[in-house]
């Protein structure tokens, strides 16, 4: 019991310190692992998330630690955490994409999870051009080789 | 407590690699861009393929597959192969984005049979034609069996069989495929997991030739006398879907006519209430090809990728 009163705090890039308990620390793998193999410092620098999406990371991860402490009423909890993830994921893509490469570093595995579905879910309707400039990719097909792919595919292509 | 946490810290810092990106604008590196393309329907693979090289190399990357398998996100394709005196051809059914609706309709976009890129096929016949995980296994003859791996679209061979088919037909129960063959030894089956033919169970004998079959969730479906049936052994009659409208009228059968002929497919909901109804709900119906003049059916299959 002792454990999960004690406070960690978490340094992002720029140096800012978050104060967090062990539980909500503990939702970062990478933490939990650092722990786990006797590191018992107070403060651990996340060197490559910067303050705004470290924020928000723990934001995410205090949310979880909260609702999965709740006893008995698991449905409505269930549904409420759900409605919390998707208001929490509904950010424009640069943010998102931030949140994906932190929740992989850190290692937690539900926010990964839900940053990417979110991802599969914007482009699926999208336009090749749209996926482009949403990925920050450059179009290297040469005119000819796009008209073999768009060849093979001519059907997407029919008015 | 005095001296001890600077120095934690500075251990730990050097235990957290460094991954910081260069990239001011931060993308995705592949890793986890396979991870969100995993989360997608292979019906928008065709699409996403024009956006670069490299995004069209990881479309068809083993990471790919292996990410769908992992994340449990394989899905169901239909393919179809046609067949003329020159050639045959393969499809598979895709979305076609329709490029004329605003965004909010996008929704509603159809469906279509979309022919399979530069695949020298080798011709097929109805019952040599047997699916099983991601492949189509096309047997010909006892020393001519070539697989259509459904992830790649690609043709490789298979090993010849040990005996001598009887005549051309196979189903596939359980990954296994069952040909019939004339042999006093008992049941042949090609074991595709481990790539090889042995000895069946003797208590396969009696083959499921397949016609219009389909198996969901251990129940099978088939199209008889004009109406979607079901069969399963607790049950152990067959019955007809209920609740089924807006379907167009069943052909008798598979109709091998030449000419102009429309291909639809549709898109069934299906809902069990109770032991012995099963209830059909039209998700949605499309015309997702006209067959090319000269040109016959000759199987649809399903394949899980």
């Amino acid at each position: 019991m002792s454990e999960s009163n004690k406070k960690i705090s978490l340094i992002s890039s720029e140096g800012e310190a978050f104060e967090v308990s062990e539980a909500v620390a503990r939702e970062f793998e990478i933490v939990a692992h650092m722990l786990e193999d006797g590191c018992s410092g107070s403060s651990i620098p996340i060197t490559t998330v910067d303050s705004n999406i470290l924020g928000k990371v723990i934001e995410y991860c205090t949310k979880h630690v909260e609702v999965g402490n709740v006893e008995g009423n698991s449905e409505k909890a269930e549904k409420d955490l759900e409605e919390f993830d998707k208001r929490f994921i509904a950010v424009e893509m640069n943010t998102l994409f931030s949140l994906i490469l932190a929740a992989n570093y850190l290692n937690v595995k539900g926010l990964l999870n839900i940053g990417c579905q979110k991802v599969a879910d914007t482009i699926k309707d999208m336009k090749p051009e749209e996926v482009r400039s949403i990925f920050n990719i450059e179009n290297d097909y040469t005119p000819a080789e796009e008209e073999v792919v768009r060849k093979e595919n001519e059907w997407a292509f029919q008015p | 407590m005095s001296s001890s946490p600077e120095k934690k810290k500075k251990k730990l810092a050097e235990e957290l690699p460094s991954t910081r990106q260069t990239n001011p604008t931060p993308s995705l590196p592949d890793e986890l861009l396979t991870s969100c393309i995993a989360r997608l329907s292979r019906l928008y693979y065709p699409t996403l393929s024009l956006v670069s090289k490299s995004f069209r190399s990881l479309l068809s990357s083993p990471e790919l597959y292996k990410a769908r398998s992992l994340s449990s996100r394989t899905e169901t394709c239909i393919y179809l192969c046609l067949e003329s005196s020159s050639d045959s051809r393969w499809f598979t059914l895709c979305r076609k984005p329709d490029k004329t609706v605003t965004k909010d309709d996008k929704k509603s976009t159809s469906y279509v049979l979309s022919k399979l890129p530069a695949l020298h096929s080798p011709p097929a016949v109805f019952s040599g034609l047997v699916s099983v995980g991601s492949d189509i296994y096309n047997i010909r003859s006892s020393s001519n069996v070539s697989v259509l791996d459904c992830r790649f679209h690609t043709w490789r061979k298979a090993p010849s069989l040990p005996v001598e088919l009887m005549a051309l037909s196979a189903c596939a129960v359980d990954e296994k495929i069952y040909p019939h063959v004339a042999t006093d030894d008992g049941v042949v089956c090609y074991n595709s997991q481990e790539g090889k033919w042995e000895l069946g169970e003797a208590k396969m004998g009696s083959f499921r030739f397949s016609d219009s079959y389909c198996e969901v969730e251990n129940v099978l479906y088939s199209v008889c006398n004009g109406t979607l049936r079901w069969y399963d052994g607790e049950v152990n009659v067959w019955r007809s879907l209920e609740g089924l409208v807006g379907l167009p009228k069943f052909l008798p059968g598979v109709s091998v006519r030449f000419g102009q002929k429309k291909i639809l497919c549709a898109e069934i909901a299906l809902e069990r209430r109770g032991v012995c109804e099963i209830w059909g709900g039209v998700e949605w119906i499309d015309h997702v090809l006209t067959v090319p003049i000269g040109y016959y059916i000759v199987k649809a299959l399903s394949a899980t990728v």
